[in-house]
């Protein structure tokens, strides 16, 4: 997994490139100890660059809305693609958090 | 006498009473052409309280002496007659019993090219003459302690790996055994293939299949997240929980509802299991399901079409949502109508033009190579020989893959 993190105005953005797996967890879960801070009212996880994900990573992202739901901040996903998309679509993850295609 | 273990130039790392009892009873070589230098290093070695320490005078006297019993450490001369050092190293190195012996070179030999020449043979170690007691006590102590180190790893090694074997032996045991089938084959006329076979690292896929009366018959496929044993604990997890559900075999979408808020109370944050639950009743010939977003499945209605369909297995995989509803879907399932459930790693596997096989693709294999007068374990077996020849060197994660056939007559 890359990642880079970009904030203002309230908001952050982590993005995520290649691939997201049980091997990330830890970084994973560093990275969301930013959504702790006051300074964010919204937070956005953007999967435009990810190009896969294991049954791990997919239970990260649901981790991340929960993380983000528990400290008041609202969630949202991006751009997903490819296989991504589809084990979102299959999993049902739009009917829990904003799925921004 | 000291103990042993007073000398401080013997071992002195974190060892057991008994583990530095086995290094300075170890057995130790000594092969120089100087009766003066094996002498030499024999008394060094034996004032540090090693006691086990046989001598040789060439190379071919070694080879024998080692062909009786191989030494732990074995301290070598490099130029003697008969047979000398370089070639003992290469010899020793061919067997496989001795690839591993540590050599410790002891030579006046100290040129650039020597010293190459002797770690191209296989040596270990070198040192230089004049023989210095507390460098030979040094080094014969790195080696025997290494040498037990390793020893410790490939007993721990061994034993995690019997331990997994045991593991996978319990996760083949917990599956339908081939006499079970057999028996739901003929009692519920039904066609019935069943593939499992567990990672060596262990995995989280677990099947199964519940009579449920003589005309409803329940099935399931299963999958938990993560890797290894935390993933085989769990598949445990489910399938007590589901001895004790027997009354929900019937309704899926509530078998699925009341799994889910156990799994969410005992997973951990993060951690689920994809299903599908289904119950096919052969009165009503109609199959009725819940997904938790497992893959998709193959069904195949011959009154509406000779080739396999993916239906959907959309829903919340279970453990992550503390309460959600799962949606019941029924189908028709008449007289030779087909399902075939399958794990993951099935269509995980990359095809020869380096792209995954995913769902579509496994869909269209089964397609091309099902034909009506082919036994359906012969087809299980075709895709089972594709995925391992797909899968090449790569570790394989579980693979399950479950087909069912209703041959039970419409009645009209």
């Amino acid at each position: 997994m890359q990642h880079s993190i970009d904030t203002g105005n309230g908001v952050i953005t982590i993005s995520l490139a290649e691939k997201l797996s049980f091997e990330d967890h830890d970084k994973f879960r560093e990275l969301l100890t930013a959504f702790e801070s006051k300074e964010y009212k919204n937070c956005s996880i953007n999967l435009q660059q990810l190009s896969a994900i294991d049954s791990a990573g997919l239970g990260m992202l649901m981790i991340a809305f929960e993380t983000a739901e528990k400290n008041g901040l609202s969630f949202q996903l991006l751009k997903p693609q490819g296989q991504v998309k589809r084990l979102l679509e299959i999993s049902q993850f739009d009917k829990v958090m904003p799925i921004n295609y | 006498m000291p103990h042993p273990s007073d000398i401080k130039d013997g071992p002195t790392s974190n060892f057991s009473a008994r583990e530095r009892e086995s290094i300075f009873s170890a057995k130790i070589l000594v092969v120089d052409d100087s009766a003066l230098i094996r002498e030499l290093i024999g008394a060094c070695l034996l004032s540090a309280g090693y006691s086990n320490i046989q001598y040789s005078q060439d190379g071919k006297e070694a080879l024998n002496a080692v062909k009786k019993e191989v030494p732990d450490l074995i301290i070598l001369d490099l130029e003697m007659p008969v047979m000398d050092g370089f070639e003992f190293c290469k010899a020793l190195r061919s067997e496989p019993e001795t690839r591993n012996v540590p050599i410790l070179i002891q030579s006046g030999r100290d040129t650039a090219a020597d010293i190459t020449r002797a770690f191209e043979y296989g040596a270990s170690d070198m040192v230089v003459k004049p023989i210095k007691k507390y460098e030979i006590l040094a080094r014969t102590k790195v080696h025997l302690e290494n040498k037990l180190f390793v020893a410790r790893l490939e007993a721990f090694h061994d034993r995690v790996a019997s331990e997994l074997e045991q593991a996978r032996r319990l996760q083949l045991d917990i599956c339908p055994t081939p006499a079970e089938l057999n028996e739901y084959r003929q009692r519920l006329n039904l066609n019935i293939g069943w593939h499992y076979e567990p990672s060596s690292e262990l995995g989280g896929d677990i099947g199964g299949i519940f009579p449920i009366s003589e005309n409803k018959v329940a099935f399931y496929i299963a999958d938990f997240s993560g890797h290894g044993v935390a993933a085989a604990l769990n598949t445990f997890r489910m399938q007590t929980w589901l001895a004790s559900a027997t009354h929900l075999y019937a309704t899926p979408d509530k078998l699925l509802s009341k799994l889910n808020r156990f799994l969410h109370r005992n997973l951990a944050s993060g951690s689920y299991a994809t299903m599908m639950f289904f119950c096919l009743d052969l009165n009503k010939q109609e199959l009725c399901y819940s997904a938790a977003g497992s893959q998709p499945p193959l069904i195949q209605d011959p009154e509406k079409s000779k080739e396999f369909q993916l239906a959907s297995s959309h829903g919340m995989p279970l453990g992550l949502r503390a309460n959600w509803d799962y949606t019941e879907i029924k189908i028709p399932f008449r007289e030779n109508c087909k399902i075939m459930l399958y794990s993951d790693a099935l269509v995980e596997v990359k095809t020869s033009d380096d792209t995954y096989l995913g769902d579509e693709g496994l869909r269209d294999e089964v397609n091309e190579i099902w034909t009506e007068n082919l036994d359906p374990e012969e087809i299980l077996k075709n895709l089972v020989t594709n995925f391992h020849r797909r899968l090449q060197d790569e570790e394989a994660d579980d693979l399950t893959i479950i087909y069912l056939e209703n041959r039970n007559k419409n009645v009209s």
